[in-house]
């Protein structure tokens, strides 16, 4: 029963990272055509899970945070690429759904031992 | 916690809201395109940051004016015209404002996605409760 | 019935079922082992009433826009998930205890 409540946590963990990632994209693409903004986004869900085991879990304060992504930009300043986001977009929708058939299917592993739906 | 599936969806209506606007103040210079005198307007895109949740939504202040003079056309009977029988047209291209009407259609489906995907996820959501 | 006293009668069903297995284990087994299920599902039966009231907490604090609707559904499914498990504890103590009424003195 510890692996599979360790599975619960580490698949809740990545739908809120993509989930955060989404909500972030959808922001740079509301904003792809104003002067000066520059396109956020988080820390890849595998470099903050190696931070984590390298140094413990109170390493890093906020692995949600909102990073920069570099890049050259346009003349107003703007970093956005349409398309760019677009992808990332779908991708992250996608990670998202495997999460949560990840939990949802864990959950019913948990049921069945327990005894239902026998 | 913020709700981050409620936010994209307020980022997203934020930017169909401008986008729209766009269109429409494109489509406004277009159909002035023979107006004389007229002067283009400009839409103005702001970041408006939710200093609580570090939501970045996209705001519009109002158009402003391309004061950029059109193209004087030699026309001595026009009742507008000048000493030399000249009258300013108004400053429009039209190409470059069907560009941008084009550009504004397709920003305008880009948050539209984001919004229908996000709808998605929260869909997704909701089932790990339904048997 | 409301669900708390309910719950409180599951907690103490789940009790009698570990002072049963202790009294009905074979001689040289002393203690269940840690890893004996009955100690694990005991526990989440006791603590069930924990768990709903964990679920209402993160109701409210998703109402006043405190938390994410993924906490919700995580803390609805855990309960469900405890639901169960002190459904199934309760039933096989009740099965153990008729069984125990059938046995010849």
């Amino acid at each position: 029963m510890a692996h599979s409540v360790s599975l619960l946590d580490l698949s809740s963990s990545m739908a809120r990272h993509a989930a955060t990632r989404h909500s972030l994209i959808s922001q740079n693409i509301a904003n792809a055509d104003t002067p000066g903004y520059k396109a956020k986004d988080v820390a890849d869900f595998a470099d903050v899970m190696k931070a984590q085991m390298l140094s413990g879990p109170d390493a890093l304060t906020n692995p949600l945070e909102s990073i920069e992504r570099p890049s050259t930009g346009s003349p107003n300043g703007n970093t956005v690429s349409l398309e760019d986001e677009l992808m990332r977009g779908a991708k992250s929708q996608h990670d998202h759904e495997l999460a949560i058939s990840i939990y949802r299917s864990t959950l019913t592993m948990m049921k069945t031992a327990v005894g239902k739906n026998i | 916690m913020i709700d981050p599936l409620a936010q994209t969806m307020k980022a997203a209506t934020s930017g169909m809201r401008a986008q729209a606007q766009r269109l429409s103040v494109a489509s406004e210079n277009l159909s002035n395109s023979d107006t004389h005198g007229y002067k283009r307007k400009l839409m103005n895109f702001t970041q408006q940051v939710d200093y609580q949740s570090g939501l970045n939504t996209v705001g519009i202040e109002r158009p402003s004016l391309d004061r950029s003079q059109g193209e004087m056309i030699f026309d001595p009977n026009h009742p507008l015209a000048n000493e030399q029988g000249l009258v300013e047209s108004s400053n429009v291209d039209m190409i470059i404002e069907m560009a941008d009407a084009r550009e504004a259609n397709r920003s305008f489906e880009a948050n539209l996605t984001s919004f229908k995907q996000a709808g998605e996820m929260y869909r997704g959501l909701l089932g790990l409760l339904r048997q | 019935m409301d669900i708390t006293s309910n719950a409180a009668a599951l907690s103490g069903a789940a009790r009698q079922y570990s002072t049963a297995q202790r009294v009905t284990a074979p001689s040289g087994m002393d203690q269940p082992k840690p890893t004996n299920d009955g100690g694990v599902i005991a526990k989440g039966v006791e603590s069930f009433s924990d768990v709903l009231k964990s679920v209402e907490t993160t109701t409210t604090q998703y109402a006043a826009g405190a938390t994410d609707a993924q906490s919700v559904v995580e803390a609805l499914a855990n309960a469900e998930m405890a639901l169960e498990t002190a459904v199934t504890v309760r039933n096989r103590v009740v099965e153990a205890y008729q069984e125990l009424l059938r046995m010849p003195i």
